[in-house]
């Protein structure tokens, strides 16, 4: 029906929260830890904001990138910018990239339910449902997702709020000073995982041209950049405020045990974590989704497939691949590696295929 | 039809995998009331020899120490059968199970074979008694719990220089769980100043892995009493136990560290005089760390207001600007005793637990890596000036009610 | 960084796990093609046809293009008549009444309906009249033929609704609608007198919307009645009123009322268009029509809105949506809708805005205790018992202690019994009905706590859902929350909080997913503008409402 088709454009807001919602997956539960074994001071908070700072310039990049060639994905002008064959082949790479992302994102969910929601179901029967889901929302292409994102999103940020505020019963700021007392290189040191801990990001370059109002691409990138580094940052202060660096390296998920070590006698119920984990699985459910069509999208830009199709040659391999990585500390090793990739790839990439299209556009005229 | 055929097989291929989801499901769901719900937990060192050794652990050598492991179960009020060991007439509304073991996991594997599954998520209190700290470090201890899925991080954490297990079986008040009531003495610390400021598991991570020493509140039972009487000290390094600090002491500390949240400090303004009481409402210190020449020295300011809660002086006398001074001063006196005789405890059992080391560790972090070492035995050595300032804000309501 | 991975080598029971998770939506994705096909095949083929015949418009129903075929030959009577008692042969309720007029000197015969035609109003407009001229004027000079009817139908008959038709077919089937029918030897044609009454019921307050404060009106089953109610609701010269005849068998008409100067356009063509394709031998009530043009089927949830209220139809008329009223039904359908509109009552609007918005809320909170009430128990008691405080915990397990079933299976007991219950009442005679709830409510809950078959604190919550589920303000979102419980409890009895979560997704996509007439059916929740927000969980004043929801797409976004 034609009447449909009119709404299929992203407003802003759904933009932004989409932006936000593939960033903030599973690695924000993680991200104290990882960061304080590399920095193994309490200044790593300020590594993260720097790194925030460079994600903010690459995703500029990405907007004027996008800007270039509106209404287009980036699987499609790549192939206009750097040959069809050599664009096809970086978008089969991409799509194994955010395939890999995905079962990254669904095998984090499986450990966290398993561990702390439901002991002893079996991988197979949680995954199932959650895959399911998610195909029937892919299925609605990416306004569907959008506007789940604008639902779940701020739920999951009032819930992240939620923890933040809990957190500061166990906050103990003699954790966290004195700043600097190392000095500077501990800091830098520590960009080496910062600089990985903000993959997703790269969904700008696949969202950008769908959006109702590209002009404010800008927009989105700033509040969703600043968003997301101000929850990372306060999960860092929190969770080292709680359990020291030293305490924080030895928690799996550190940001999840901020909310077990609080009894909140004062509530109806008097723990809040199954309640806040669920709200954090529906939001690494968005993040998984959003990996999970982009990596269809590619399929369907690639090899001229409809997106129901390729969305179910993709179901099984992600199911699989979440299988993949033996255990819980190989499974944070696939998703260092998934940053390295995001951040090798999509900062060098950016700048690159910008410079290329400038030319191009300059030798145009 | 054609494929009204093929359209029935589905239908029933739907109905059998949802018969078969609704069969095989409830993977983890275990009914509330079919779980031991633990509410205690007590650590203690089984003497060799003694008379609490109920069940030898097989193929334990007698060298090894052995631990007991006593959790307390609750039972719901209308259960009707009594759990406890000695049956009287009210239901009992807990149950204890004692193992013993040499190591935590061993208990635990036991434990499983000996009771219904067992949900730790509303667990309170842990007791470790100080015997068993004398010869277990703490996170040998604690490890299980902390890594535990069922454990949250919110239960308190005590100490026991009595037998730790003897704290779950009493209550002051009867018909309690031990366990809960326990746990519940813990919010009475802004009307006294003798109760440490409590850990949760959660907050003793910190201190754990970073090795430093801290107190945990200490738990004694006599004549069928439940008591918090003064702090158990483990020490940074080793993580075992390092000593005892006496109610006063605890009192000496909370000042040191400038938690003192409520209660009363007892002076005597002059000796002809009687006894005075200065009601905390709040109090404040700052450490301040001084190196001269290389020597280390720290200076503690405490201050504090209050109000005089009951005297037993005359009443018209409360609002004499030169007595009230007097009574500050006197009050100043006293709390610098408390904390000096703190202070000395500490030096005498080289260990310290009042922060002086965070304190040098913010203000003078080069010099803080240089003693952090060996920063307990370095600790005795450092002397330590202690300066109270008390201000009477309130001189209590019977001033008002008397002009 | 760790370089070298650990992989686990694939096995095969992986793979069969995997073809579990491709083949199930893959079956059900087929299955629901299979189901639309069938959909689609009986009525989706017009349904997606250009538009067949013209609307009749309502004001300028003219005969003018009748007239030529009218204009035959005067000596038809003996015809007409004998054609009209064989069509009304085995109908006896169509009474025959003849006159002679001496002018004319000519027989007449009327035919009109016991019960449907207002016989009072006959005698006094129509005998009365005709006779009286008849015995007034010569019969020289009279016209004949189709000047006859225009003197007839101009002069004599007191008679505002009149027509003339050439076939006793058509005259037929307006006297069973309570017509009379006029045929006079020498005349042309038939006429038809309109003439009904009917016996209506009058206006009442709506049972379905009762509410406190506002107009105490409801639709009743006569079509003009209600359109007169919406007219003098709002005096308005955009408020257009087209008519469309539906069922192929039994005719009725129904009246698709929009603003023209409000409304989209082409949501008025696209409901045009679906009211159009409705082909049924007869529609009963605004259900029928209901069910025929909505989006999808397969929904639980309702896509088309249906009132009572009148004041309700000008509201969401106002804010640009159309509704649709049919004759012989108290209920107007109102598209498209959206889901939060299901928990607005026109009572929010006519109160001060604090407690509106108070009440809204509670009634968001009430819809949500209906949905997941149940199944948060079930995820709570067997999956997370530590949520809860102890002391909560240990009175829930001292009451749960005697029960001898799973979670799942005393909800279940409990909640069917519930639904039960509250379909008997409904069905129950006035007198017996609340005796009935205390029997049921009351001692079967007592007798089935005190057998140890549920505890008492799931006949807390079962009855504080039940009572949310009443607070719905429209019976039909009601009934969707009544339903959607059993999944939601399935599942948590399945996946605890996990999978009350992906309920809860499900629940969320499906409602992204779907659309009614277009618009989105959580355009609240998820926005175009969040200026939408302004009436949504709360009611913001009257006068920060200048625009129209931008949900609608309305022509004019000001409201002024």
């Amino acid at each position: 029906m034609e009447l449909d088709k009119k709404n299929e454009r992203l407003t802003t807001g759904q933009a932004l929260f989409l932006f936000i919602g593939s960033m903030m997956g599973s690695e924000l539960m993680t991200l104290p830890r990882e960061v304080a074994q590399t920095g193994k001071v309490p200044d790593v908070w300020i590594s993260i904001i720097i790194s925030g700072l460079f994600y903010a310039f690459i995703s500029w990049i990405m907007v004027k990138l996008a800007e270039c060639y509106p209404q287009q994905t980036f699987y499609e002008f790549i192939q206009r910018l750097i040959g069809s064959w050599a664009g096809k082949a970086i978008g089969l790479l991409l799509v194994i990239y955010f395939l890999v992302f995905a079962g990254f994102e669904l095998r984090s969910v499986n450990e966290v339910t398993s561990f702390l929601l439901l002991e002893g179901t079996p991988t197979w029967a949680i995954s199932s449902v959650f895959l399911w889901l998610s195909l029937y929302m892919c299925a609605g292409g990416l306004f569907a997702i959008g506007k789940m994102c604008q639902v779940v999103v701020p739920i999951f940020l009032c819930a992240l709020t939620v923890i933040c505020l809990i957190g500061l019963f166990l906050f103990d700021s003699n954790y966290l000073r004195p700043v600097l007392s190392e000095g500077a290189m501990p800091v830098i040191r520590t960009l080496r995982t910062t600089l990985f801990s903000f993959s997703g990001h790269e969904c700008l370059l696949f969202i950008l041209y769908q959006m109702e109002k590209p002009r404010e691409g800008r927009k989105v990138v700033g509040y969703g950049i600043g968003i997301t580094l101000f929850f990372y940052v306060a999960s860092v202060i929190v969770s080292i405020g709680a359990f020291s660096v030293k305490g924080v390296v030895t928690r799996t998920w550190p940001f999840v045990d901020v909310i077990r070590g609080v009894e909140l006698s004062f509530l109806f119920l008097e723990r809040l974590e199954s309640l806040l984990l669920s709200i954090w699985i529906m939001q690494v459910f968005i993040t998984f989704s959003i990996c999970y069509y982009l990596a269809a999208l590619g399929v369907s830009k690639v090899l001229r497939l409809p997106i129901a199709a390729a969305l179910f040659i993709l179901l099984p391999l992600v199911f699989l691949l979440s299988l993949l990585p033996k255990g819980i500390s190989d499974l944070f090793a696939v998703g260092q590696l998934l940053g390295l990739v995001s951040f090798l790839f999509f900062s060098i990439a950016s700048v690159l295929l910008l410079l290329i299209a400038k030319a191009r556009s300059w030798r145009h005229g | 039809m054609d494929d009204g055929g093929k359209r029935k097989g589905w239908v029933c291929l739907f109905v059998i995998a949802g018969m078969a989801g609704l069969l095989t499901g409830c993977w983890s769901g275990a009914a509330i009331e079919d779980r031991n719900l633990d509410i205690g937990v007590a650590f203690d060192l089984v003497e060799p020899g003694g008379d609490e050794v109920k069940q030898k652990p097989i193929g334990s050598t007698p060298e090894k120490p052995i631990i007991q492991r006593t959790v307390q179960f609750a039972l719901p009020q209308s259960g009707g059968s009594s759990g406890g060991s000695e049956s009287s007439g009210a239901p009992k509304t807990y149950f204890n199970l004692e193992q013993t073991g040499e190591s935590i996991l061993e208990i635990i594997r036991e434990v499983n074979l000996r009771a219904n599954s067992s949900a730790g998520f509303h667990l309170k209190s842990i007791i470790i008694s100080s015997k068993l700290l004398e010869k277990f470090p703490m996170h040998d201890l604690l490890d299980f719990l902390l890594a535990d899925n069922d454990v949250r991080l919110s239960p308190q954490v005590f100490i026991s220089t009595g037998k730790a297990a003897d704290a779950l079986r009493t209550t002051t008040v009867p018909d309690q769980i031990p366990a809960i009531s326990l746990r519940d003495i813990l919010k009475n610390r802004n009307k006294t100043a003798r109760l440490v400021k409590p850990m949760t598991l959660a907050k003793i991570i910190g201190p754990l892995r970073n090795e430093s020493s801290f107190v945990l509140p200490n738990v004694l039972t006599a004549n069928k009493q439940v008591k918090i009487a003064g702090a158990g000290i483990i020490k940074g390094g080793s993580q075992t136990y390092g000593g005892y600090l006496t109610e006063k002491e605890v009192e000496g500390l909370q000042w040191l560290r400038g938690e003192v949240k409520g209660g009363i400090v007892k002076c005597k303004p002059s000796p002809g005089n009687q006894p005075i009481q200065y009601e905390v409402l709040s109090a404040n210190s700052k450490i301040k760390a001084m190196l001269r020449k290389g020597k280390l020295s720290f200076r503690v300011s405490i201050t504090t207001s209050g109000r005089l809660s009951e005297s037993y002086r005359s009443v018209q006398d409360k609002g004499n600007p030169g007595l009230v001074h007097e009574i500050e001063k006197e009050t100043a006196k006293e709390i610098q005793a408390l904390a000096q005789g703190t202070v000395d405890r500490m030096h005498h059992l080289h260990v310290e637990v009042a922060g002086f080391g965070n304190a040098l560790r913010l203000q003078n972090t080069k010099k803080w890596r240089e003693v952090k070492p060996q920063w307990d035995e370095e600790f005795g050595n450092i002397p330590i000036r202690i300066e109270a300032k008390v201000r009477l804000v309130d001189q209590g309501a019977s001033t008002m009610s008397a002009e | 960084m760790q370089s070298s991975l650990f992989l686990t080598p694939l096995k095969l029971s992986m793979f069969i796990q995997a073809g579990w998770i491709t083949l199930v939506p893959l079956l059900i994705m087929l299955t629901v093609r299979k189901l639309r096909s069938y959909e689609k095949g009986t009525a989706g083929m017009s349904r997606t046809g250009p538009l067949e015949a013209d609307p009749i418009e309502d004001s300028g129903a003219a005969p003018s293009q009748e007239q030529g075929l009218l204009n035959d030959a005067p000596g038809e009577y003996r015809g007409f008549l004998q054609q009209f008692r064989d069509a009304s042969q085995d109908m006896a309720d169509v009474n025959e009444h003849s006159l002679y007029l001496k002018n004319l000197k000519a027989p007449a015969t009327l035919f009109f309906l016991n019960g449907l035609t207002d016989k009072p109003s006959l005698d006094q407009f129509v005998m009365r009249p005709l006779l009286e001229w008849a015995n007034q004027t010569e019969g020289e000079n009279l016209p004949t033929g189709g000047d006859l009817r225009t003197l007839l139908m101009e002069q004599v008959l007191l008679v505002s609704e009149m027509e003339a038709v050439p076939d006793v077919e058509t005259a037929l089937t307006s006297v069973l609608f309570g017509s009379t029918v006029l045929l006079l030897e020498g005349l042309p044609g038939v006429l038809i007198l309109g003439s009904s009454r009917g016996n209506t019921r009058s206006i009442e307050d709506p049972i379905s919307e009762s509410i406190l404060r506002g107009p105490r009106i409801g639709f009743t089953e006569a079509l003009s009645d209600n359109t007169a109610m919406l007219r003098r609701q709002g005096k308005s010269k955009h408020l257009a009123m087209v008519s469309f005849r539906v069922g192929t068998k039994v005719e009725k008409t129904l009246i698709v009322a929009y603003f023209k100067d409000i409304a989209d356009p082409e949501l008025v063509e696209e409901v045009k268009r679906r009211v159009q394709a409705i082909e049924m031998d007869e529609v009963l009530e605004t259900g029928y029509v209901e069910q025929w043009i909505e989006d999808d089927f397969l929904s639980p949830f309702p896509q088309v809105q249906n009132t009572e209220r009148p004041d309700r139809v000008i509201a969401a008329l106002l804010e640009g949506r159309v509704a649709l009223l049919l004759d012989g039904s108290p209920f107007a359908l109102l598209v498209p809708v959206t889901f939060s509109m299901m928990l607005q009552s026109p009572e929010d609007y006519y109160e001060r805005w604090l407690p509106s918005s108070f009440i809204r809320m509670l009634r968001f909170v009430a819809t949500w205790i209906s949905l997941f009430a149940p199944a948060l128990y079930i995820a709570f008691i067997s999956f997370h018992p530590g949520l809860f405080p102890t002391k909560l915990v240990l009175s829930i397990v001292s009451t749960r202690k005697g029960v001898p079933f799973t979670t799942l299976i005393e909800v279940l007991i409990l909640e069917v019994s519930i639904e039960i219950l509250r379909e008997a009442g409904l069905r129950l005679p006035k007198p017996i009905g609340p005796a009935m709830g205390i029997v049921g409510g009351l001692i079967i809950g007592q007798a089935a706590v005190n057998a140890g078959i549920v505890s008492p604190i799931l006949v807390i919550i079962v009855s504080a859902t039940a009572i949310s589920s009443f607070v719905a303000p429209i019976y039909s979102a009601g009934i969707v929350m009544r339903m959607l419980r059993f999944p939601a409890m399935f599942s948590a009895a399945l996946f605890g909080l996990y999978g009350l979560i992906m309920f809860f997704l499900l629940l969320c996509i499906h409602m992204t997913r779907l659309r009614s007439f277009g618009v989105p059916y959580t355009q609240m929740l998820a926005p175009k503008s969040y200026g939408d927000w302004k009436d949504f969980f709360l009611r913001a004043p009257l006068r920060f409402m200048r625009n129209r929801p931008a949900v609608f797409r309305s022509q004019s976004r000001k409201r002024k």
